[in-house]
């Protein structure tokens, strides 16, 4: 089964690149097996490879904690799906915190 | 055996709150009806152009239901902290400083010629905090006519006399503990819970904003005079608090003014044009419609991405989102709610104004407190404490907090010596009000 992967443009705002090593953005690979790459996989990657502490304030379960806003180009992530919603190479995905002072 | 007690595990206030949203039927923008949606705020779609539109013409029907058209006010007031609810306030606030078109050919004219913005620099008071006065000019380069009035929360004392803070250090008489310069290290002291840094913080950002607003109107406009200011509390931020000051034994005052959209305070007109838009409206419109070099900035808390059990206001914040994650008219609901709420207790009897806080406090603080917490051991008399004459029930319990009870020496910052005196009652107020009930001496030798 091959893989099939996106290349990405994410970016943070709301204070959320705090938990990224104060980058606004970031240029990333997300791959899976047999199928298009989902935003569940690019939040696991996100966790899992570039948050080095504190990763319980950016997920919770498979999703984001709630307060944190996602935009994939620029369109609420809502009306796409969510965590189901399939990427495609050079989509610009936004996390955006609304919490208090970050 | 250990006492354990398996329920008394506490989980995050969001952690199992079911969802109960709805698809929406649609698929086309609600307000053009042709173009495909990209926002969902509650149960509504809007396209990009339609949601800016629809953001700004919310606003301004709220500005034209407060401020007459032609009508041109020497200045405008606004707090700003830099985060993404002031430089959405300040956005739209721009858009009526200028001459625009108005209904036909009519052409309004600015509402106001000066905007004076008032920033509270907490970055000595809180860790990793940083003073964001750059950013803010940035984010007001454009304005036809600004001042920026930059306040640091650490000088609060200035000004504060002796003899109120010597009553909080508990010795009537005694020089205050802590000197005028550094004080604010025993407001914030450790030995305080986050709980109540926080809402110290909250009360004298408050407090700054409004004397520096009332400082400025007084020797521009002339004393006593009025002038409007503006705050950008969201629908979001005011749900936590208010939840938030309930929770912290602030619910007598909860109806004074600080959640209401209008209200008087320190004799200017606060207007909080921001509670029926939530942070989530205001992060799209911030991300589409302000340039990226003048964005909002992260102004830190005492919690910024902490944990939710760290305070009362990032666990109700907790909640607050997580609920309207599930249930996405919650917010609107309890903003609304609030803005209902009207304090009721002014004509009763020993009623009073905290020295702290300055909203209306209810009498013997302390005696409330001993008849529903645990203060003292078996065999103990009651305390004391001269504060509780002096504060409102949720600024003693604050400046009371258990682990600090014994340690901490208060001083009170120097606004706090005006409400006591104001509270006084003078010879002359006195003989008025029982005036009617006086015989004159006059009346006697008539007679």
């Amino acid at each position: 089964m091959s893989s099939v992967t996106r290349n990405l443009n994410v970016e943070f705002g709301g204070g959320l690149e705090i938990l990224f090593n104060h980058q606004r953005q970031i240029k990333l690979v997300v791959s899976a097996q047999g199928r298009n790459p989902t935003v569940r996989d690019l939040i696991k990657k996100l966790a899992d490879e570039h948050i080095n502490e504190r990763r319980e304030l950016f997920i919770e379960g498979d999703t984001v904690r709630p307060g944190i806003l996602v935009l994939i180009n620029d369109c609420d992530w809502e009306l796409r799906d969510e965590l189901d919603g399939e990427l495609e190479d050079g989509d610009v995905v936004v996390f955006i915190s609304t919490l208090h002072g970050g | 055996m250990s006492c354990s007690n398996p329920q008394s595990e506490v989980k995050d206030p969001g952690a199992d709150i079911p969802e109960r949203r709805t698809k929406p039927k649609n698929n086309q923008c609600i307000k053009c009806k042709t173009a495909a949606p990209v926002i969902q705020i509650r149960h509504a779609l809007y396209c990009r152009e339609c949601f800016v539109y629809a953001t700004s013409g919310k606003f301004l029907k709220w500005f034209l239901s407060n401020f007459k058209p032609n009508d041109v006010h020497p200045v405008f007031y606004v707090a700003v902290s830099g985060g993404p609810s002031s430089r959405y306030l300040l956005q739209l606030l721009h858009t009526q400083m200028s001459p625009r078109k108005g209904k036909g050919s009519f052409i309004r004219p600015g509402s106001a010629e000066k905007l004076v913005v008032i920033y509270v620099d907490q970055s000595k008071v809180v860790p990793g905090a940083e003073n964001l006065r750059n950013h803010i000019e940035d984010m007001v380069k454009d304005f036809p006519s600004v001042e920026i009035i930059e306040a640091d929360v650490s000088e609060s004392w200035k000004g504060s006399q002796a003899s109120i803070s010597a009553y909080l250090s508990g010795q009537p008489g005694q020089p205050p503990s802590a000197t005028a310069s550094e004080p604010t290290a025993d407001l914030f002291d450790s030995t305080l819970s986050t709980s109540s840094q926080e809402s110290h913080l909250a009360l004298l950002t408050h407090h700054i904003i409004l004397r520096e607003a009332r400082k400025h109107a007084d020797s521009l406009l002339g004393k006593d005079s009025t002038a409007p200011l503006f705050l950008g509390t969201s629908a979001t931020r005011v749900t936590i608090k208010l939840l938030s000051s309930m929770s912290r034994g602030r619910g007598w005052s909860v109806g004074s003014g600080e959640v209401q959209p209008e209200s008087t305070q320190y004799g200017l007109n606060v207007y909080q044009p921001l509670l029926n838009t939530s942070s989530k409206e205001i992060a799209y419109y911030n991300r589409f419609a302000i340039p990226a070099h003048s964005q909002a900035v992260v102004n830190r808390s005492f919690t910024t991405f902490s944990p939710p059990k760290s305070s009362i206001d990032r666990l109700t914040e907790e909640l607050v989102v997580s609920l309207e994650r599930g249930f996405p008219s919650t917010v609107s609901t309890v903003a609304r709610t609030g803005n209902k709420i009207s304090f009721a207790g002014e004509t009763k009897e020993g009623e009073r104004l905290c020295t702290l806080c300055g909203w209306p406090a209810r009498a013997k603080a302390n005696e409330w407190k001993n008849g529903i917490a645990i203060t003292k051991l078996a065999g103990e008399e009651d305390e004391s404490n001269p504060l509780a004459d002096m504060l409102c029930y949720g600024c003693y319990t604050n400046l009371t907090d258990s682990r600090a009870r014994s340690h901490v020496n208060y001083a009170l910052p120097g606004w706090t010596d005006e409400y006591a005196e104001k509270q006084k009652v003078t010879e002359s107020e006195m003989r008025k009000e029982i005036e009617d009930c006086l015989i004159d001496d006059n009346d006697n030798d008539n007679e």
